[in-house]
């Protein structure tokens, strides 16, 4: 059983769009307040980057229900200049755009499953999910 | 019990015997899993609603004068407990419009690193809330595993003992004890 | 959707009412160091307790405010941060450090006061004080 919201992502206002369908979405889904606020700070985060680097993507949503086990599976993706070092880019502190650069590290941390595909020129797939905590 | 009776009538004949066998062992195995699984996975559910409710119970946060919180910390933490401590602790800080917060981790046996972390973004959290965090019990190896994971300790208000650091949190308040007078003398 | 920023007495408080794109964050930072350099503001509050997400572009804006505030001779403070936001931003590792956060609109005036106070005692202890 799973249900899929997609986002288009070409401005900035698509980013507040993106971020509070995700989180409406968790919320419908059960999960906790507390992790609501994290899944939408992570929607934030790269679907900025998508903006950033990009120029245009699209964010997409995953509800995937298992017995009692839930998660949102949360896809951003794009056609961009595609990221040169991932390794690199994973690092805290590093931006090529100036500023905390904390895209890809602090969302990572903020999920429980976190996947970044990227070819130069080609473009970049961020896969992340966050797992519904059973007592929650 | 079945396979019992199965050697009994067909002792005889061990080539019946073993294709019956043959047949009847993956199905038996087949049984007992579900039905192992099945009492598995209710236990536990049933373990882990417990566990919340314990939790719950084990992790007050209690409000000892207007604007300071403690937490005393009591047992082993696990990830979930921890995370759970510092929702609560932070509501907590919103609703009393606490300005201090004394963490006691006297009764915490161990802590390894991921804990750590967690304790060192609990602190953060709650200055983000405009709130002063003071560490009491730190013991000797718990001191080491934050030095370990890169917590400066000079950034964190540490004070040997509860006791210590209730006063330290008056201090911050403003707040001065004073031993009740003798009934009967000059104030 | 713009910011509206009062003036009450020495301070500029700013109240975020609801989500902001980064481009709204953006305006807000100028207009706040816009009306810090006019009316000569010893003290800026920014309140978040609409927000209901803080991300990496919202804090490095407060911290570009709280810094450029701080040249023009003004205090920040942040106020409103919701627990669950205060949550993610620190697993984010968003710390805010160096800027100063408070609870609520109340507490933050309080701090700006108690901020202003101690720099006045300063310049008395100094022997010398600016006119105010």
């Amino acid at each position: 059983m799973s249900k899929e919201i997609r986002v288009p992502i070409a401005s900035d206002v698509d980013v507040v769009q993106a971020r509070q369908q995700g989180r409406e979405l968790a919320a419908e889904s059960g999960f906790s307040s507390g992790d609501q606020t994290v899944i939408a700070a992570a929607i934030s985060e790269v679907a900025r980057n998508i903006l950033l680097y990009a120029k245009r993507g699209e964010v997409s949503f995953n509800v995937v229900t298992n017995g009692d086990r839930r998660s949102l599976v949360i896809v951003a993706q794009d056609q961009g200049p595609g990221i040169p070092d991932i390794d690199r880019a994973m690092q805290d502190g590093f931006s090529t755009s100036g500023g905390l650069g904390l895209g890809l590290p602090g969302a990572r941390r903020l999920m429980d499953e976190f996947d970044v595909k990227s070819a130069v020129g080609k473009g970049t797939t961020v896969t992340m999910r966050k797992w519904k905590r059973v007592n929650a | 019990m079945l396979a019992r009776s199965l050697f009994a009538k067909y002792h005889g004949d061990f080539e019946k015997l073993s294709r019956i066998l043959d047949a009847y062992e993956p199905a038996a195995n087949r049984i007992a899993n579900t039905v192992a699984v099945g009492f598995v996975q209710e236990r536990e559910r049933i373990i882990r609603q417990q566990q919340e409710a314990i939790r719950e119970l084990s992790t007050p946060v209690l409000q000892v004068r207007e604007r300071l919180l403690i937490l005393p910390i009591i047992g082993v933490i696990d990830p979930q407990r921890a995370r759970q401590l510092t929702e609560q602790l932070l509501r907590g800080i919103r609703t009393n419009r606490a300005k201090v917060v004394v963490i006691d981790i006297t009764g915490v046996a161990a802590m390894d690193s991921n804990v750590a972390n967690h304790l060192v973004q609990t602190v953060e959290a709650s200055r983000l809330l405009g709130a002063t965090v003071i560490v009491t019990g730190l013991s000797p190896e718990i001191a080491q595993t934050l030095v370990t994971i890169g917590v400066d300790l000079s950034e964190m208000a540490t004070v040997g003992d509860l006791q210590g650091g209730i006063e330290e949190a008056e201090h911050l308040l403003g707040y001065k004890v004073v031993p009740l007078e003798e009934p009967g003398t000059k104030a | 959707m713009e910011v509206p920023i009062l003036k009450q007495g020495h301070y500029l408080i700013a109240s975020i009412q609801s989500a902001l794109t980064d481009a709204d964050l953006s305006q807000l930072r100028a207009a706040l160091i816009d009306k810090v350099g006019r009316f000569r503001a010893k003290g800026v509050i920014v309140d978040v307790t609409a927000l209901d997400v803080m991300d990496s572009f919202a804090v490095r804006t407060l911290r570009d405010i709280a810094h450029m505030a701080r040249l023009r001779g003004a205090e920040t403070v942040i106020v409103g941060i919701q627990p669950e936001v205060a949550f993610a931003m620190v697993q984010l590792g968003l710390t805010l450090k160096g800027v100063a956060t408070a609870l609520d609109l109340e507490e933050g005036l309080a701090f700006l006061d108690m901020q202003r106070q101690v720099r006045v005692d300063d310049k008395r202890a100094q022997g010398r004080l600016d006119h105010e």
